[in-house]
């Protein structure tokens, strides 16, 4: 199925737009660089502050603008990722690292989710502070595990045959 | 000094970088990291300066907190990028936007001495004020560190397609 979606988009107008033009690319890798910097910032700045004091966390005045950066970053990422699937499809969708990726960023973001609902919510009291603690220790190796996949999928897990 | 350049891409750990399957790779992602971690934090410093994000984050403290991203980035990019540069380092050498990058990371160094010897700066980080010439070291250096990120993902295409 990902085989012929893959061979689909590569036959749309926009595939071929993005091919035949050499900087779009380069252009949207920058792109997408620069909003992991925004994210990991944003992200591991709220991670650290839970390790380092899980109930303290709860009152952080910047937590607000440190998710808007979060999510802002992940919408870029997600815009300029499709764009770049769109020049190739089948080097990503073909790619086990490209799906490690995807399941990587679903977990990323549910963890960001719960940790955003549970410091800033409704749900402020909801989870414990070991809970939070466990959950931001396990946020910054999926993120950091989502940037080695983007970039071994240039060199490995090809599954196209 | 060419000579120089081939000499080093001979080395055993030049070659070792070269013909490894993982090694070449793995590096290249921990300098992505060290650089998202330098221009993350440098780049949360200048927008809150310019008064463009982090409203709630006081400037003093910002700059205490992110010192240690900064370097801890800094130091991982710069090993990093020395090791992948070792594996053709006589190619590198003579790429024009190697060679542009290196001088942006050089202008970047300059704007951040400016900063830390800029006459307000002790006024600044005591008392958050913020002076003209400071806000225009955060746009400098946003716009620098952003050229760097773009220079940098070029030189692969330079390298293979120009």
């Amino acid at each position: 199925m990902l085989r012929n979606l893959s061979m689909n988009i590569a036959q749309s107008w926009i595939s071929t737009q993005v091919q035949d033009h050499v900087w779009v690319v380069p252009t949207f890798q920058s792109i997408h660089i620069l909003a992991i910097a925004a994210l990991v910032f944003a992200s591991f700045s709220v991670d650290v502050a839970i390790l380092r004091s899980p109930a303290g966390a709860r009152a952080i005045p910047w937590l607000g603008s440190s998710y808007r950066w979060t999510w802002t970053a992940l919408a870029v990422l997600l815009v300029s990722g499709a764009i770049l699937i769109t020049g190739e499809p089948a080097r990503s969708l073909m790619n086990l690292f490209f799906r490690i990726k995807v399941v990587l960023v679903l977990v990323g973001a549910a963890l960001t989710l719960v940790l955003q609902r549970s410091l800033t919510g409704e749900g402020r009291s909801s989870l414990s502070n070991s809970a939070l603690v466990a959950l931001a220790a396990l946020s910054i190796p999926v993120w950091v595990a989502i940037l080695f996949c983007g970039r071994f999928i240039a060199y490995f897990g090809d599954l196209a045959g | 000094m060419t000579s120089f350049f081939v000499w080093l891409e001979s080395t055993p750990l030049a070659v070792a970088i070269a013909e490894s399957r993982w090694m070449f790779p793995t590096f290249e992602v921990l300098h992505v990291f060290g650089l998202a971690l330098v221009v993350g934090s440098i780049a949360a410093f200048d927008l809150r300066t310019l008064g463009l994000a982090w409203p709630s984050r006081r400037l003093e403290t910002l700059v205490r907190e992110i010192l240690p991203w900064t370097w801890s980035g800094f130091v991982l990019a710069v090993v990093t990028g020395l090791l992948l540069f070792l594996s053709s380092a006589a190619t590198y050498i003579e790429n024009r936007v190697f060679l542009a990058k290196m001088a942006l990371l050089l202008l970047a160094g300059l704007n951040v001495l400016l900063f830390h010897f800029h006459p307000h700066h002790h006024r600044f980080t005591v008392e958050g004020q913020v002076s003209p010439v400071l806000r225009a070291s955060a746009a400098v250096s946003l716009t620098l560190w952003t050229a760097i990120v773009v220079l940098g993902r070029w030189i692969g295409y330079s390298l293979t397609v120009g």
